[in-house]
């Protein structure tokens, strides 16, 4: 933690100079660019929250094959880890189950040096720090029942989880659905506030 | 030989201790610095976690009834949680009963009516001010249930365990044949706790498609050794799927020995015939 704050202090006060000799400050600064906004925090919201989601959240909801017929079919995605499989939830479509093993794949993306030891950690640590905490969803019980009422809760779930005393309400299933643009996992909507009052952001796509 | 050798060497050098299995090809990587491609023993072993895991989150859930009994929550909020957790409770707990086919290690099933209580419980309205019996009950019911979920998910954690040293060829055979047994055995047709509820079909379907699951993790190892196979499972479990929809949703109480069951029975064993031969693909 100590080391990131200095790599991010070097890079915020001295430039980019002394951050190229540093090979985590470079890498935290080349993700951070991408994700940082004016206000000094990422664009991803409810990064702790969502590193403390229990393992078997998606498992309270998964149909994989629409067996209570509601029309919504939802997977669970397994993904290869060190000590055996793991149950995803980073990413839009499921590719990886922690922070670290999501940052490799944008890392190889876009073409950011990861390699370096205690980098993952560090890259963590500072997204963590700089990701806001996920508010409560719902103005008032009638904008949920509006909202479960709409079917929207089929996916973007209304049950709730417990976290070091708080209560978190992701709004997602953190299952794989099929929308016809291929699998895409529920987006959690715990950074939303308008979207919740939008337009229906799911039109059924041509033939289906 | 030397192909042989280059494969090996390969797969060695894979990022994850699960990849370094020599004996099924896998898939070709994606990404190069994190690939989120299960190995052959990874998928089977995911197998026995969505069981463990599956068990796991009905205990979870049912445990969240008990703990919202203990505190301020109305009997009407109390009542309507039951009812989304002895939904997934019943799921969950169903889907993974192909962990007792015999050779599994895993000999006793949870006492099932463990469930069927939890179930009635939630069949209590209360439109009394007091409700403090009914509430009484409700909380005993989930409490017992998810104990017994509790034990059954170790149960099935430590059978995972005791598969993870080894040989993948050799976990995919035996995952396969597994599912062969239980969907031709027709075992999933007996001891249903909820016929009284007019839900047995439920269960019915929760038991073969949880099986069923089993092969989206292990399809891609089969699907590399024999495409045609490959299609051929696909097929059936389409059948199958079509089978148990037909037969099993809207019916009420299945009679046994009923043109339903026949049905479902016809479509479970064929494609149990093809997951017999898979599994003979990976046998030694």
């Amino acid at each position: 933690m100590r080391r990131v704050l200095f790599a991010l202090s070097i890079s915020v006060c001295c430039g980019s100079a002394l951050a190229e000799d540093d090979p985590i400050a470079t890498a935290i600064e080349q993700c951070l660019s991408c994700h940082l906004q004016e206000d000094g925090q990422i664009d991803i919201v409810g990064m702790r929250a969502l590193s403390g989601l229990p393992v078997e959240w998606p498992f309270l909801f998964e149909d994989a094959y629409d067996l209570d017929g509601d029309g919504i079919a939802g997977r669970i995605r397994f993904v290869s880890g060190d000590s055996g499989p793991m149950i995803a939830k980073y990413g839009k479509s499921l590719a990886a189950a922690r922070f670290a093993d999501f940052a490799r794949i944008a890392g190889a993306a876009h073409g950011v040096d990861l390699s370096a030891p205690g980098v993952l950690d560090a890259l963590e640590t500072a997204f963590e720090v700089r990701s806001p905490e996920p508010h409560w969803p719902f103005p008032d019980p009638g904008t949920q029942a509006r909202f479960e009422a709409r079917g929207c809760a089929g996916c973007h779930v209304t049950e709730t989880f417990e976290l070091d005393g708080r209560t978190y309400m992701p709004l997602s299933d953190f299952l794989l659905h099929d929308l016809g643009q291929g699998l895409r996992r529920t987006a959690p909507l715990w950074g939303c506030r308008d979207c919740l009052n939008a337009a229906d952001p799911h039109p059924t796509p041509p033939g289906k | 030989m030397r192909f042989a050798l280059i494969a090996a060497l390969a797969l060695c050098t894979a990022p994850a201790v699960f990849a370094q299995e020599t004996g099924i090809a896998a898939p070709t990587p994606g990404i190069a610095n994190y690939d989120p491609t299960m190995s052959a023993k990874e998928a089977v072993l995911a197998n026995w976690e969505l069981a463990a895991s599956g068990i796991r989150a009905g205990r979870i859930i049912g445990s969240k009834v008990v703990d919202l009994g203990a505190g301020d929550a109305s009997y009407g909020a109390l009542l309507r949680q039951a009812k989304f957790a002895q939904k997934t409770m019943v799921q969950r707990y169903n889907a993974a009963l192909w962990v007792y086919t015999p050779g599994t290690g895993i000999t006793s099933p949870m006492d099932i009516g463990t469930l069927t209580d939890a179930v009635q419980a939630t069949e209590t309205p209360c439109d009394a001010s007091d409700c403090s019996a009914e509430r009484a009950a409700l909380i005993d019911a989930f409490a017992a249930a998810s104990a017994a979920l509790d034990a059954a998910a170790q149960d099935a954690k430590a059978a995972l365990t005791a598969r993870e040293d080894r040989a993948d060829t050799a976990l995919m055979s035996e995952q396969l044949g597994f599912m062969a047994t239980y969907l031709e055995s027709g075992v999933w047709a007996e001891d249903l706790a909820l016929t009284a509820f007019g839900r047995d079909g439920e269960e019915i379907a929760a038991r073969i498609v949880g099986t069923m699951s089993l092969w989206r993790n292990i399809e891609p190892y089969v699907g590399l050794a024999n495409p045609q196979l490959d299609a051929e499972i696909n097929a059936g479990a389409t059948q199958l799927l079509r089978t148990l929809r037909r037969n099993t949703r809207g019916t009420g109480p299945l009679a046994p020995g009923g043109p339903e069951l026949a049905a479902i029975k016809e479509a479970a064993t064929a494609l149990a015939a093809h997951f017999r031969r898979a599994s003979a693909i990976f046998a030694a």
